[in-house]
C-alpha cells in the first residue's frame, strides 16, 4: 500500500484502536452480545447451504401435485399462454404462435392422451417477417 | 402436411384442368393428402355464423346419404327427418379474397390457413411431449390421476373440399369441425 507522506504513523494508530476494538468485542461476545469470530462464518455458510437446499426441496415438495390438491396451481387457462413462450423458446425467437381460439373439452382423449384444449384460427408471428410498411394479416408465416 | 380433397359432386369435368393436374401432380409427390369425407353431398348455409379479423365463417354440413329422406333438392327438405350426417362443420373463407375468384387465389388462402395450423400443430406435439418429460418427474402412482387431468393442446385439423355447384361452379372450401360454441374462448 502506498501512504501519503506522514499517514503511516496515523495507519499504526488506526491498527491499534482496531486491536483494542477486538479485544473490546471479545468482551461483548463473552457479555452475550453475539461477537463474531473467524472460522464461524464457514460453518454459518455450510449450514445456510444446507438449509438453502432444504428449503428448496421443501419449496418443491410443496408445490409437487398431491393426491389431496392435485395442482401446481395450474389452471387450463394458464397453458395457452404457456404454449406461446414455448414455441417463441422452441424456434429460437423467430417464431411465436399467439391468438389462440378455442374449447377446453373437458374429456379424456386418448388419441392426445389426457384432456384436451382445442384450438383453431391461429396467427404465427415470423420475426423473418419485419416489414412495418406492409400490412400482413393474421396467421401469415414465411413460405 | 396439407389435406385437399379433389372431386366434384355431380360427376362433371373440372373447368380448371390446370390446377386440378397440379393437385394431382402433388398428391403424387406426397405434399397433398387426399382424405375421405362423410358424404359427397353437402349443405352450406348462406348467413355467416361468425367473423374473425380474416375470415369468415358458415355452417358446413354433409347430407347422410345413407338417409332415404335426404333429397338431391335441399329446398325440398323434410323437417321432421334428419339429413345430416353426425358431425357438423363449419367453412372458413376469407374476407379478402372472393370465394368465386380466381381458384389459384382460393387455393393459396387455404393452403397459408393449413400451413399456419399445421406449424401450430406440430409445435403441439412437441409442447405435450415436453408436458409428458416433465409431468414424468412426478411420476408417482398417487400423482396418476393429476397428470392425467392436465390438458394437451390440439389443433384441428381443416381440409378444403371441392364443390360443384350448378349455379356457382367450382368452389373450394375449407373446412373443420365445429367446436361447441358455448366454450368457445
Amino acid at each position: 500500500m502506498g501512504y501519503v507522506k506522514g499517514q503511516k504513523e496515523s495507519i499504526n494508530e488506526l491498527a491499534d484502536s482496531l486491536a483494542n476494538l477486538a479485544l473490546d468485542t471479545v468482551a461483548d461476545q463473552n457479555d452475550g452480545l453475539g461477537a463474531i469470530e473467524e472460522g464461524s462464518e464457514e460453518e454459518e455458510e455450510e449450514e445456510e447451504e444446507e438449509g438453502g437446499d432444504t428449503d428448496i426441496l421443501n419449496a418443491f415438495e410443496r408445490s409437487a401435485p398431491d393426491a389431496n390438491t392435485k395442482s401446481f396451481g395450474l389452471e387450463p387457462q394458464d397453458y395457452p399462454n404457456a404454449f406461446s413462450h414455448y414455441t417463441y423458446q422452441m424456434s429460437k425467437k423467430a417464431l411465436m404462435v399467439v391468438d389462440l381460439q378455442g374449447v377446453f373439452t373437458g374429456s379424456y382423449s386418448f388419441f392426445v392422451g389426457g384432456l384436451v384444449l382445442v384450438y383453431t384460427y391461429i396467427c404465427i408471428h415470423d420475426s423473418a417477417i419485419c416489414d412495418m410498411t406492409q400490412s400482413y394479416v393474421t396467421g401469415r408465416v414465411r413460405v | 402436411m396439407k389435406f385437399v380433397k379433389c372431386r366434384t359432386l355431380s360427376g362433371s369435368p373440372y373447368d380448371h384442368q390446370q390446377d386440378c393436374a397440379g393437385l394431382r401432380s402433388q398428391l403424387k409427390q406426397g405434399k397433398i393428402v387426399d382424405k375421405p369425407v362423410e358424404s359427397m353431398r353437402v349443405a352450406i348455409r348462406k348467413t355467416i355464423f361468425g367473423e374473425g379479423a380474416e375470415r369468415m365463417v358458415r355452417k358446413f354440413r354433409f347430407l347422410d346419404e345413407s338417409s332415404p329422406h335426404s333429397p338431391w333438392d335441399l329446398s325440398k327438405i323434410q323437417p321432421e327427418f334428419s339429413h345430416f350426417s353426425t358431425l357438423k362443420f363449419v367453412a372458413k373463407e376469407s374476407r379478402f379474397v372472393d370465394v368465386s375468384g380466381a381458384y389459384a387465389d382460393r387455393m393459396e388462402y387455404h393452403r397459408e390457413f393449413m400451413r399456419t395450423q399445421a406449424i401450430a400443430s406440430q409445435m403441439a406435439l412437441k409442447f405435450n411431449n415436453a408436458l409428458d418429460s416433465v409431468f414424468a418427474e412426478f411420476g408417482e402412482p398417487e400423482n396418476k390421476t393429476f397428470l392425467a387431468n392436465q390438458p394437451r393442446i390440439h389443433f384441428l385439423s381443416p381440409m378444403v373440399v371441392e364443390v360443384q355447384d350448378t349455379n356457382l361452379g367450382a368452389l373450394a372450401f375449407l373446412i373443420e369441425p365445429m367446436l361447441d360454441v358455448a366454450k368457445y374462448e
